[in-house]
């Protein structure tokens, strides 16, 4: 397929995705196979490799990628990839299987999800991991936590996926073939992409009113997948920006569609994976707000603009666009930043997240300033729009 | 990006051999990398679910992205 807008990450869009004969080969012969058994998160990963949401790669991560990777922040042959692509396994499953092998990954009911063509079983250091993917080893860090409780060993190898299935969120789920496909048709040269785990507030609307400003189409692409308590439910992401697609936004600029993820909350390196995947999508240009991707205060506000600074331009190929933090000015009488605004803090409405949760846990109605009352009701006509 | 692929001696010469039976001025290297794709695209060619530019069009179709 010709690369219309922008090329995807290594030059070229993985495709993975067995044809529908060749997928029932493989789930009959899956039943011979050593089975091991993948949770929805690491199905999600192992979706999005054969869709080529993570182009350049083409299975999980082997042992020199993984160690470049996480020391560099590049793949072995050199490419820019910021998080490891890994999958744990005990070493009773590690015994199971030997490299050439051919295994198959299921879940929990069973289902065949894909072959996994073993490449290299390794050990690994989660502390080393943590410090470096992080920046730090506090197991109050959600991405620390995990790697914490992973298995002690690691599998890499190609993988080919037989289950292409696409729910949840079926009308939603649009791989790259089809966004750049859908890009394409709408005549778009330029999609700038938007990376979020939340509702919309004011500051979310204005950051993508400047993307649109930029660029002919706007890619809202919300992350679907695991999440802390107090994160936004992921029916409550869709619902709420399906109203802004539909109601707020110009007609045909705006597309939306979700990015099942789980989410690592890795500040700066995940800006960088977060960009190379909206690149795969199609776009040309991706949107980097105040703290993104970032949990607490373990980043700095910035931090994950300031990674792209010491990041060739021809290495990460797609243009980030650095945007400050916004917020309702009373005297402006408008959303802005401490770049367009003349006026002092106390004339400011800053939309924050705590304030946002606190309210709409009370059932209380969240400024107009900060929220669209539109998108308020949706959240209130839930009993707890929030994980739990 | 391009990878280094080491053939042996033995290969090389065979290779040298056929490609003056041959005859032309085909340069061996070029002949070896047009093998291998041969060899790749056999290996792969119909296992993987094609790029199907009709049913993509249906589905965002079928979904409202176009008209």
């Amino acid at each position: 397929m010709e690369h219309v807008l922008i090329p995807p990450h290594g030059n070229v869009l993985v495709n993975r995705v067995l044809s529908p004969e060749h997928a029932k080969v493989a789930k009959e012969k899956a039943a011979s196979l050593v089975q091991i058994t993948i949770d929805e998160e690491q199905i999600k990963d192992i979706k999005n490799i054969a869709r080529g949401v993570l182009s350049p790669l083409t299975g999980l991560m082997n042992e020199a990628d993984f160690v470049r990777v996480v020391n560099e922040m590049r793949l072995a042959n050199g490419i820019l990839w910021s998080m490891p692509m890994v999958l744990d396994v005990s070493e009773e499953e590690a015994g199971r299987m030997k490299t050439g092998d051919e295994v198959a990954l299921i879940d929990e009911q069973k289902n065949v999800i894909a072959i996994l063509h073993v490449g290299d079983i390794y050990s690994y250091d989660a502390m080393h991991v943590t410090r470096q993917v992080y920046g730090t080893n506090d197991q109050a860090h959600p991405g620390v936590d995990r790697w914490m409780k992973m298995k002690p060993l690691l599998v890499g190898g190609l993988i080919d996926l037989v289950d292409n299935s696409k729910e949840p969120y079926y009308e939603f789920n649009l791989d790259p073939l089809e966004t750049r496909f859908l890009f394409k048709t709408r005549g778009w040269k330029t999609v700038v992409g938007f990376q979020t785990r939340n509702a919309p507030h004011r500051a979310h609307e204005y950051l993508q009113r400047i993307g649109l400003e930029l660029c002919d189409g706007l890619f809202i692409n919300p992350i679907i997948g695991m999440k802390k308590v107090g994160d936004f439910k992921d029916e409550m992401i869709m619902k709420t920006y399906d109203y802004m697609a539909k109601q707020v936004y110009a007609k045909d600029r705006v597309v939306c569609s979700i990015l099942p993820s789980r989410m690592n909350y890795a500040g700066p390196r995940d800006a960088i994976y977060h960009a190379i995947i909206r690149k795969n999508f199609g776009c040309t240009h991706f949107i980097v707000g105040r703290d993104h991707a970032g949990v607490g205060d373990y980043y700095g506000t910035y931090a994950a603009q300031e990674i792209f600074e010491n990041i060739a331009a021809e290495d990460i190929g797609i243009t980030i666009l650095k945007l400050e933090n916004s917020f309702m000015c009373k005297k402006c009488e408008t959303v802005s930043t401490s770049k367009t605004c003349g006026h002092q803090d106390s004339d400011r409405v800053p939309p924050s997240g705590t304030k946002i949760r606190n309210l709409l846990t009370e059932k209380k109605p969240v400024p107009w300033e900060i929220m669209r009352p539109e998108v308020v009701e949706i959240l209130l006509s839930v009993d707890n729009p929030f994980v739990e | 990006m391009t990878k280094l692929i080491t053939i042996s001696d033995q290969l090389f010469l065979e290779l040298e051999g056929v490609l003056k039976k041959k005859g032309g001025a085909a340069d061996i290297h070029a002949y070896v990398e047009e093998l291998l794709q041969k060899a790749l695209l056999a290996e792969t060619d119909g296992i993987y679910k094609p790029h199907d530019e009709a049913e993509i069009r249906d589905r965002l179709k079928s979904l409202g992205y176009i008209d």
